[in-house]
């Protein structure tokens, strides 16, 4: 299972695959990518199973790309990882096709319980 | 509004760092915060573009927060604290800290803020507590595990 990690942050990056591991998921590996436009490219090389996206990011926002996905008519589950926690910010997300909104901080049992559904390969 | 509605406690706030590091994150109230003690000064604005909060801190918890988020080693901190002046590596570190702590805000859920600037130096915390711009604020210690203590102020309207 390949899942993609998109954030302008490599704090974040970092801090979200450490807390994939802490989460207890295993047997999947990981790609990174440093805004929309740089996803939307990867996306055609690596065919993620899953992407973590960030909301704010320089060149494409997360919920820009998320719109280009579903455009190119790709199922591919979506989640954010994002400081942004408002209802208004979350009802977007989940009416544009998300699939979860996980709001910064976040715990791994928080982010296990957000993409459990999805790992089909769980520890 | 009262005060405890618009800004973080200490106990809350220090669960908030402790979630985002898994470090042991201790947050207590200080008496005082020195405005020309401010290493970087991060405010908070909502959709209007109107600014509603900040948070401010020293080098010492500037530095040892940048550094812990991605666990750089505690005993490179020192350097950067002497001289004055973060890195790169730490600034950018810092700048995702800063995105973060918008949800440390209790109304953030409810009422939308997002990062307007964050300036470096003493002089737009000065400027802001001339104008008066923020009247509820509150002083934190903040003691990381590993990398020591700093100090925080954190205001609102």
């Amino acid at each position: 299972m390949k899942i993609m990690i998109v954030d302008d942050s490599k704090a974040m990056r970092m801090i979200v695959t450490r807390t994939l591991k802490m989460a207890g998921f295993s047997g999947y590996e990981t790609v990174e990518a440093t805004d929309g436009t740089d996803a939307l490219e990867k996306i055609q090389q690596e065919s993620p199973d899953l992407i973590l996206s960030d909301w704010n990011m320089p060149e494409m926002k997360g919920i820009e790309l998320l719109e280009k996905i579903n455009e190119l008519g790709k199922q591919i589950p979506f989640g954010f990882i994002t400081s942004e926690g408002s209802a208004d910010t979350r009802k977007l997300a989940i009416d544009s096709g998300a699939q979860f909104l996980l709001t910064k901080p976040f715990t791994a049992e928080s982010m296990f319980a957000a993409l459990e559904p999805f790992m089909t390969c769980k520890s | 509004m009262t005060t405890a509605e618009v800004l973080p406690q200490p106990q809350t706030t220090g669960q908030f760092l402790t979630t985002l590091y898994d470090l042991n994150i201790t947050v207590s109230d200080l008496d005082s915060f020195d405005p020309k003690s401010t290493y970087v000064f991060a405010t908070y604005a909502d959709d209007q573009g109107e600014v509603k909060a900040s948070i401010a801190c020293d080098i010492d918890c500037a530095a040892k927060l940048a550094a812990a988020l991605t666990q750089i080693p505690a005993g490179g901190v020192e350097d950067s604290i002497k001289s004055g002046k973060l890195p790169d590596n730490l600034s950018e570190n810092l700048s995702e800290i800063f995105n973060i702590l918008v949800n440390v805000f209790p109304d953030h859920t409810t009422s939308r803020l997002a990062i307007a600037d964050v300036q470096y130096g003493q002089d737009a915390i000065t400027s802001s507590e001339d104008q008066g711009t923020f009247s509820n604020r509150c002083q934190f210690e903040v003691d990381i595990q590993r990398y020591g203590a700093g100090k925080m102020q954190v205001a609102a309207k």
